[in-house]
């Protein structure tokens, strides 16, 4: 048997290797970031970097408050959104869906996930920018459009990860709902779904981080103005669509600082899993 | 006085038929055993007396089953409140991934108690009467998940018993747990007939006879013979009860 | 035997039904505000690194000079920023309410230009100067050119290269002479201004036919990152839509005026505006002239 012995050998050095691919693509990554942005950060002032509120190029002034708000607002919005539709329309599926229907309706959701990102964008754009402008009045290049976007963006994240927490949850704890008198409803609502929090908390913070993290369809969408969001009509400028607006055309310091943004939004997102996942580990002590 | 009296009750899942023309009368206050080798109908007919056989999908009942005076299979029956006053333990404890206050609490929130007092002393007297509050009372706000499973199924019984049930369903209440627990469980069972109706189903003869009043034997859906328990025990008067109880098939 | 735990909802069909008949009337029956001058104007600008914007802004005094001689743009904040001419060109033709710039030559049919200071963006106005706004197209070039490179410059400037530069809508800057090629090899890469791509387009196809032989590259982004390649040395040409500022000069960066262009400003084909001075441009795009009656316009 000494060849399997080898071949398993052989297969467990190249499964090592894929691994370690993997790895170093993040740590080459992060080495990037901090490097090319620690130049930036350092001759800004990391404080003036955070909390300034202009962003002007030309003056040399870089500020990313405005843009982490912006980031801020239209993640809040997309979460706020998306993630009760998203629950909910799980929570349909699992328990409430006739199996015929659900053959159809769980692809379709599945299929969301597969559009890239521009076709969203230009859903917004010919869409939802003009129906915001129609409803509300304003340029309809907003928060609200964006918000709506990236709503639209997380829903199959969240679906499809929740309904499989929702129905990897047993059926023992359905029966003895339902045994103690508990209406179907209330079995779904009040046992069920809690017995899937952590799966379902899970959902939340990957369509948080997709919605964070997207840039394209922002763009095409937000009016990109470097201002505060005031309110939900006014367009805005995220961190992610202020790298892929001057990117293209920065120079020296410019192009250091759009590095530096690339480091807070990094910061940032590493942070939403870090809170997550303390979360989750508080819940399972308990 | 017959709590339950069943009058020819064929019940079918799809094709096949799981029970064929039962009739059974269940006294009130006693505890009656259910027997009989696997797939026979008794945790099937158990399940009826609770209508959670409408759970399972393409199930069809005929016939009465007539749960003080009134039938329970009928489309004008609520069965919410059905499940109220007849509870149930399973086979394998499924306490909720909730705190073992929640876990007790959930049944009387169901049925509208509402106030802090009383889902107070509903806990504690449940748990006392399933013999579990000694060891809990610490702990009440920690998840039910983490305890033994012997204490998991008498929190179960006493989740059970918070709704205050006439009538306690038992599906092979031991068959998951260790000797010891299986023990303190038919202790509590010895208490607890006394108050409730109780209807186990079980697969070893002997808990049969420690615990019950009257026993039940199921052969392929049908009621072989029913009787007091000590009676059918030492002189069976169908030879296939006879047979099984001596383990000449199982 | 099954565990049922799905219940067949049955939600009434009856409101579901009323819900969707709801909606579908709400959406059908809204449609886009008409134009009156009580409404705000939508104001669109480009990004900062575009050489069209720089142009608009250096010809309509949107530019403030800092004391240490950095130059900032005054353009209202609240403008939305669209990535290119094109993007100007769909926003503006949506919106009734919407004014913005353009290069002449990406000008279409969805959008109306407005004469400036009485004169529209003809080739004539433009070549003599009346027109207000008007920028050339350069083509960047940092130290000697490459055969195929200089080759095409020559084309450019020929007569048949000025013909294209004119047939294409742009304001040709010489009337040249006939074009022979060298027959030289070679490939080309020309980066920068969405506004000067599509001449170059032009200019391309054109001189295929005389050069099969030569592999031309465009690649679109804007004028300073055009510049920022050619001065890198990663292109032959870098497509600037603004001219060189001091600090590009002084890195030996030439500028070769191949065309003139004219900045259109655009609004939407319901906009009643008869036409703008340069000062009421100005102060829409300073935020100052908030409604369309503020900017001098009338039903």
């Amino acid at each position: 048997m000494r060849r399997g012995q080898t071949f398993e050998r052989l297969m467990q050095t190249v499964f090592f290797l894929c691994a370690c691919v993997a790895v170093a693509s993040v740590i080459l990554i992060c080495i990037f970031l901090f490097s090319g942005g620690a130049p930036a950060l350092k001759e800004i002032g990391v404080l003036r970097f955070l909390t300034g509120r202009r962003w002007e190029p030309g003056r040399e002034t870089f500020g990313v408050l405005t843009m982490i708000a912006g980031s801020f607002a239209v993640t809040l919005g997309a979460v706020l959104l998306g993630v009760p539709v998203g629950i909910l329309t799980a929570v349909y599926l699992s328990f409430f869906c006739p199996p015929k229907l659900r053959r159809v309706l769980r692809p379709a959701v599945d299929l969301l996930a597969g559009i890239p990102s521009v076709v969203y964008g230009f859903f917004g754009l010919t869409v939802l920018v003009p129906a915001v402008r129609r409803l509300f009045g304003g340029s309809g290049y907003s928060v609200l459009a964006v918000s709506a976007v990236l709503a639209i963006m997380i829903l199959p994240t969240v679906v499809s990860v929740s309904e499989s927490s929702l129905s990897a949850v047993g059926d023992g704890y359905y029966e003895g709902a339902r045994a103690l008198g508990a209406g179907h409803e209330r079995s779904v609502f009040r046992v069920m779904l809690p017995a899937a929090r952590s799966g379902i908390s899970a959902a939340v913070t990957l369509g948080l981080g997709r919605a964070i993290g997207e840039s394209m369809a922002v763009v095409m969408v937000a009016g990109n103005q470097a201002i505060f969001p005031k309110s939900l009509l006014v367009g805005t400028r995220t961190l992610t669509s202020n790298i892929v607006l001057e990117m293209g055309y920065a120079a020296d310091l410019h192009a250091d600082a759009l590095i530096a943004t690339g480091v807070v939004l990094f910061v940032i997102v590493m942070l939403n899993n870090l809170i997550f996942a303390l979360l989750r580990r508080r819940r399972m002590k308990k | 006085m017959s709590q339950f009296r069943i009058q020819n009750l064929n019940l079918y899942y799809g094709s096949f038929q799981a029970l064929k023309g039962v009739n059974l009368d269940i006294p009130e206050r006693r505890a009656t055993a259910f027997i009989g080798p696997s797939g026979c109908g008794k945790s099937t007919l158990l399940k009826t007396l609770n209508r959670m056989t409408d759970l399972v999908e393409d199930c069809r009942v005929e016939g009465k089953v007539l749960f003080d005076g009134k039938n329970i299979l009928s489309r004008l029956t609520d069965v919410n409140t059905l499940r109220r006053r007849v509870g149930m333990v399973f086979q394998k404890p499924n306490p909720f991934p909730m705190s073992i206050y929640e876990n007790i609490a959930f049944g009387p929130r169901t049925h509208g108690v509402r106030k802090k007092e009383e889902l107070d002393e509903l806990v504690e007297r449940s748990l006392t009467e399933a013999a579990l509050w000694g060891e809990v009372k610490d702990r009440l706000r920690k998840s039910a998940l983490g305890l033994s499973g012997g204490q998991q199924q008498r929190l179960c019984i006493a989740r059970a018993l918070a709704v205050q049930p006439e009538v306690l369903l038992m599906d092979e209440p031991t068959s998951a747990l260790d000797p010891i627990s299986t023990a303190r469980i038919e202790e509590l069972v010895l208490g607890l007939k006394r108050e409730y109706t109780v209807v186990m189903v079980t697969h070893h003869m002997q808990q049969a006879k420690r615990v019950s009043d009257r026993t039940v034997f199921f052969l392929l859906g049908e009621v072989v013979e029913a009787g007091d328990t000590e009676r059918l025990f030492s002189s069976p008067q169908d030879a296939r009860t006879g047979d099984y109880i001596n383990g000449r098939f199982g | 035997m099954k565990r049922l735990t799905h219940v067949r909802l049955r939600p009434s069909r009856l409101p579901v039904c009323c819900l969707l008949l709801c909606g579908c009337l709400l959406c059908s029956s809204c449609r886009e505000r008409p134009f009156s001058p009580e409404r705000e104007i939508h104001v669109f600008t480009r990004e900062d690194g575009s050489g069209t914007r720089t142009a608009f802004e250096e010809l309509f005094g949107l530019l403030e000079t800092d004391p240490d001689g950095k130059r900032a743009s005054m353009t209202q904040p609240e403008a939305v920023v669209a990535r290119s001419n094109g993007v100007v060109l769909s926003g503006v033709s949506a919106d009734p309410a919407a004014i913005g710039y353009l290069s002449v030559g990406s000008l279409n049919h969805t959008v109306r230009a407005l004469p400036i200071d009485g004169e529209m963006p003809t080739e004539e106005a433009i070549r003599s100067g009346r027109y207000p706004a008007a920028r050339p197209f350069s083509l960047v070039t940092c130290g000697a050119l490459s055969a195929p490179a200089a080759d095409f410059l020559r084309f450019v400037f020929s007569r048949e290269g000025q013909n294209t530069v004119s047939s294409a809508g742009y304001v040709p800057v010489c009337d040249g002479e006939h074009f022979v090629s060298s027959g030289v090899s070679g490939k080309v890469v020309l980066v920068g201004s969405s506004s000067v791509s599509p001449v170059m387009e032009k200019l391309r196809e054109a001189y295929f036919l005389l050069n099969t032989a030569v592999n031309i590259e465009i690649q679109t982004s804007d004028s300073s990152s055009g510049i920022r390649s050619v001065a890198g040395d990663d292109c032959d040409f870098g497509m600037a839509s603004r001219s060189l500022n001091a600090g590009e000069r002084a890195q030996g960066l030439e500028e070769h005026s191949i065309a003139l262009d004219g900045i259109a400003v655009v609004v939407h084909p319901e906009n009643t505006a008869a036409g703008l001075t340069s000062g009421q441009v100005r102060d829409i795009y300073l935020g100052k002239a908030v409604f369309w009656h503020d900017a001098g316009v009338v039903q």
